[in-house]
């Protein structure tokens, strides 16, 4: 009984450190939580999606929550973004803003990778960005 | 069971573990791909009258592995659809192609998104 026992444990022991070797799959640039933190990084001009004459500079999530509400040029650029690194089939986007969302590419039940963030909007209020990957 | 028959099962699954930590071992260690060892980071991506690398980083990433050739292919989607291309080596033999995303410090105090694709040949 106690023999068995240890044979269980130790089979189950391997299995996880099997399954984690072969989870960590994912080269540098796949990973969905960096991807999120270059988003916070990314800065454009207003006038480059907006209809908005305005030259200045602004962080590209305060685009992206102009856009939940009013829709813009930046919507097609992300997924154009998404689509060069993962692939167009291969990922899930929420974007969420003042009780809006819009959702960029495959809507799936299953993902094995998913990342969160908040983003503070200069205007105020929250985004809210969910990036999950197949 | 008595104490040898205890004995020899812990010995038998003492010996199996040890052998499927060998086998695990032995697939790490195969599956530590040169490749990994390229670092998109170390290109050091600029633009300057175009989008220029560091070409010297890839010059000694062939000198310290056993690939013959590497090429980058960027482009910054939306904003500069026209890829640059760099190569280093002898391109014959497609080994193996990664893509990778940082962020460029683009012109105009832009910082957007550039793709870089990289194809290493032995």
């Amino acid at each position: 009984m106690m023999d068995t026992m240890l044979f269980l444990t130790i089979i189950i022991l391997a299995l996880t450190v099997s399954a984690h070797l072969v989870q960590d799959d994912h080269g540098y640039g796949k990973d969905p939580d960096e991807f999120l933190s270059d988003l916070s990084e990314m800065e454009v001009r207003l006038s480059d999606f907006t209809d908005m004459e305005d030259d200045s500079l602004v962080f590209f999530t305060d685009v992206l929550a102009y856009t939940v509400v009013n829709g813009s040029d930046a919507e097609r650029y992300l997924r154009d973004v998404l689509d060069s690194i993962y692939g167009d089939s291969s990922y899930g986007m929420e974007l969420e803003f003042q009780g809006k969302s819009i959702f960029l590419g495959e809507k799936r039940q299953f993902f094995s990778e998913m990342s969160s963030r908040q983003y503070s909007v200069s205007i105020g209020g929250s985004l809210y960005v969910t990036l999950s990957l197949r | 069971m008595d104490f040898m028959e205890s004995m020899i099962c812990m010995m038998a699954v003492v010996i199996v573990l040890g052998l499927y930590l060998s086998f695990l071992s032995v697939s790490v260690a195969a599956d530590q791909d040169q490749s990994d060892l390229f670092n998109p980071d170390l290109l050091d991506v600029r633009v300057k009258d175009g989008i220029t690398i560091d070409e010297s980083y890839l010059y000694m990433f062939l000198a310290e592995t056993d690939y013959r050739g590497v090429s980058i292919d960027l482009f910054v989607p939306f904003f500069q659809e026209e890829h640059a291309t760099f190569s280093v080596g002898s391109l014959q033999h497609e080994h193996t192609a990664s893509e990778f995303m940082d962020v460029l410090e683009y012109e105009n105090g832009r910082k957007v998104p550039v793709i870089i694709r990289t194809v290493l040949y032995t």
